[in-house]
């Protein structure tokens, strides 16, 4: 047996020590040099503060190679051209401008002309009444609901959309206001407000594409009308209610909330609901409203350290079919089943029973300002899929991306009825 | 008889020498760090513009302004903030709310006022605590470490107190326990180290560039240190101060899409 005399333990012991503070001191000294390198980073004289200003531009140029579904032939190739913009301008001290406009020029050579589309998603005066008061007219893009893939509680979405865009992201950024003259009261914690959307155009064609309609054919066809309450209770919870109505549909109810399950973590609903007649019957012409029908969505999203948020979401509409009713009704009437696609299309909602929506977002993947997002959403029961992704990366003006999608389903699927089974697009925004 | 005389008064001698120590030595951690709270905010409502430059091993990498109000709650005395994005001009005009950790970020192009956790970072290195205006005597509770000798963000040598802080609400703090040194004289802050709760170094924060502003010297730039990656650093300078009053009713989520001040 080895045996140590007090003396050599004590040795040891001293070694161990000097040992260990010479390792505390020489990462004492690291830090500490890493802290000076900080700090002379920080002597760099400082740049000019940018001023904020009341105008925003931004140009958007992409080409875009597809390949179409089954049965129609061959490869499509695009050229895009954007141009959005927005004034925010006070006129005088309570009196407010908000102008936002977007342009698109596409050009197809499988096409005979090139397409050109203006929109102006929203014109409209605000006017402050008092602090806590306000009264706005004009062309308005109410939005309401706090989940991403889907918004049941977004009333206003019909007919906002003139194209079909699979990223909710873009959907809301091309997304046009209704006609509107809204009020809004606050309080600390709350707020209300009505909005009414008269009726100012004629219905949009049934049979005909919905781009082919007017802005306001879309949007203004039929009076509407929307009362949202919002009020905090404690720290954590917000919720919103809402109840709307258009013209020829009975009263929708609607709530959405969110609350932080904690630090990294936030779980969200929306519901929305009330007696109407499902999408396909609506197309038959059926009446009466005799079903309360409801649509739902309850979500999560989850922040990793390395800054990835990943959220969870599963949207369902009671309404919804299952496989076999809506093969059925596609086979029975081609073309009212076409006209009921198109119709979920206009009202952004799904046909199926139930849709699972999976959204992945990181910013400064590997790199700085490079950025990734992604989602999948696939109907249940099999009523196809969707899926999406962009690698985009930041540069101090311009923004350089590259977006992959792909739709597969049956032909009486949303997504199998889509022109483009999947496209690649490669894209330039450049903000001035 | 003088013997016990003299010895009575050399003990309370002694007594009052401990107490003037004690009372000089340690002082109420809780009010330094008040204190010190009082110097990085103003005490009533302000604006100021953030602009913050992020570093990655030496370089450039990305750089924004903001512009930052802040209100104390009439409760609790703790602030609520907005922040408006003002560059790159691809984020320009996005608003984000906090109010604790509640949080919404709002996106002027798409309309959208997305509720948000406090670990979703929209601005790279800086979690979106760091450009909130924060009291943390509000948050924290603060005991007494070692009075030492730290250099400070100006390379001067300062005797220092040092706090540790303790997160009252964890669920309410970006970070779950700080360290804190302040200027012993002036209670100015001088550096800080922010923990998570494994104890792991998150950041390193330097406060320096002190001049008078809104009544106080206040420090005018934040140098932050990555904790894993020390050549990634951020540098927040703050300007244009000035008291501007924001009603309680615009700061929330329904007011979001009209908040426009100037």
């Amino acid at each position: 047996m080895n045996r140590r005399t007090p003396a050599a333990c004590i040795g040891a012991i001293a070694w161990a020590l000097c040992s260990a503070a010479s390792l505390y001191s020489a990462a004492s000294l690291g830090a500490d040099a890493d802290d000076a390198a900080a700090l002379l980073l920080a002597d760099a004289p400082a740049a000019a503060v940018s001023a904020a200003r009341p105008w925003q531009l931004n140009l958007e140029a992409a080409m875009q190679q597809a390949q179409l579904q089954p049965g129609a032939s061959g490869d499509e190739h695009k050229g895009l051209l954007a141009l959005d913009g927005s004034l925010d301008k006070n006129l005088a001290s309570q009196l407010r401008l908000v102008l936002t406009a977007r342009a698109d020029w596409t050009s197809a050579p499988a096409q005979s002309a090139d397409q050109t589309q203006a929109s102006v998603k929203e014109a409209y005066l605000s006017w402050q009444v008092r602090a806590n008061s306000l009264l706005d007219l004009g062309r308005v893009n109410l939005r309401n609901g706090v989940a991403i893939g889907f918004n049941p509680t977004d009333f206003m979405r019909e007919g906002a959309l003139g194209t079909q865009v699979p990223d909710p992201q873009t959907r809301r950024k091309y997304r046009v206001g209704s006609l509107m003259l809204r009020a809004q009261q606050l309080w600390d914690s709350g707020a209300v407000s009505f909005a009414y959307s008269p009726e100012i155009a004629k219905p949009p064609d049934p049979l005909s594409d919905p781009a082919d309609a007017s802005d306001l054919q879309r949007t203004n066809y039929r009076e509407r009308w929307l009362l949202s309450l919002s009020q905090q209770w404690g720290a954590n919870l917000r919720p919103q209610y809402l109840l709307y109505q258009a013209a020829g549909d009975e009263p929708q109810l609607g709530l959405n909330l969110s609350r932080l399950l904690n630090n990294a973590t936030l779980i969200y609903g929306e519901w929305s609901g009330g007696r109407s007649l499902p999408l396909d019957r609506q197309v038959a012409g059926d009446s009466p409203i005799d079903t309360f029908n409801s649509s739902s969505v309850f979500g999560l999203t989850y922040t990793l350290p390395i800054d990835v948020s990943i959220s969870l979401e599963r949207h369902t509409n009671s309404s919804g079919l299952d496989q076999q009713q809506a093969q059925a009704r596609a086979a029975a009437n081609p073309q009212a089943w076409g006209q009921t696609l198109r119709l979920a299309a206009n009202r952004q909602q799904s046909l199926s029973e139930h849709t699972w929506f999976l959204h992945i977002s990181a910013r400064n993947l590997f790199r700085p300002k490079l950025d990734v997002s992604g989602f999948i959403q696939t109907d249940q029961p099999d009523q196809g899929h969707q899926l999406w992704l962009e690698v985009r990366q930041r540069f101090d003006h311009l923004d350089l991306a590259v977006q992959w999608q792909q739709q597969r389903g049956d032909p009486w699927t949303r997504f199998g009825a889509l022109n483009e089974e999947r496209s690649a697009k490669v894209l330039v925004n450049y903000y001035f | 008889m003088l013997g016990h005389r003299f010895a009575a008064a050399m003990f309370c001698l002694a007594l009052v020498l401990t107490h003037t120590k004690a009372a000089h030595a340690a002082p109420d951690p809780q009010l330094l760090l008040a204190a010190s709270d009082a110097i990085r905010n103003p005490a009533q409502a302000f604006a100021l513009t953030t602009s913050l430059v992020e570093y990655r091993n030496g370089k450039q990498v990305d750089a924004s302004t903001l512009t930052v109000y802040s209100k104390p709650q009439t409760q609790g005395g703790q602030f609520r903030t907005l922040i408006r994005f003002v560059a790159p001009a691809r984020d320009a005009g996005k608003l984000m709310l906090k109010n604790g950790n509640d949080l919404w970020f709002y996106d002027p192009s798409n309309q959208a006022s997305m509720r948000i956790s406090p670990e979703q970072r929209l601005l790279g290195q800086a979690a979106n605590g760091d450009v909130a205006t924060v009291n943390l005597a509000r948050d924290y509770t603060a005991q007494l470490g070692a009075e030492e000798a730290v250099t400070d963000g100006d390379r001067q040598t300062r005797q220092a107190h040092l706090l540790n802080l303790a997160a009252k609400d964890i669920q309410a703090v970006t970070y779950h326990h700080i360290q804190l040194w302040l200027d012993s004289q002036t209670q100015r802050p001088i550096k800080a180290k922010f923990f998570s709760e494994s104890d792991r170094l998150l950041k390193t924060a330097y406060y320096r560039r002190y001049r008078p502003e809104l009544g106080a010297d206040r420090p005018t730039e934040t140098v932050i240190i990555d904790g894993l990656d020390p050549k990634w650093v951020t540098v927040m300078r703050f300007d244009d101060y000035a008291w501007r009053e924001v009603p309680d009713a615009w700061l929330q989520r329904d007011y979001l899409p009209r908040f426009k001040p100037e």
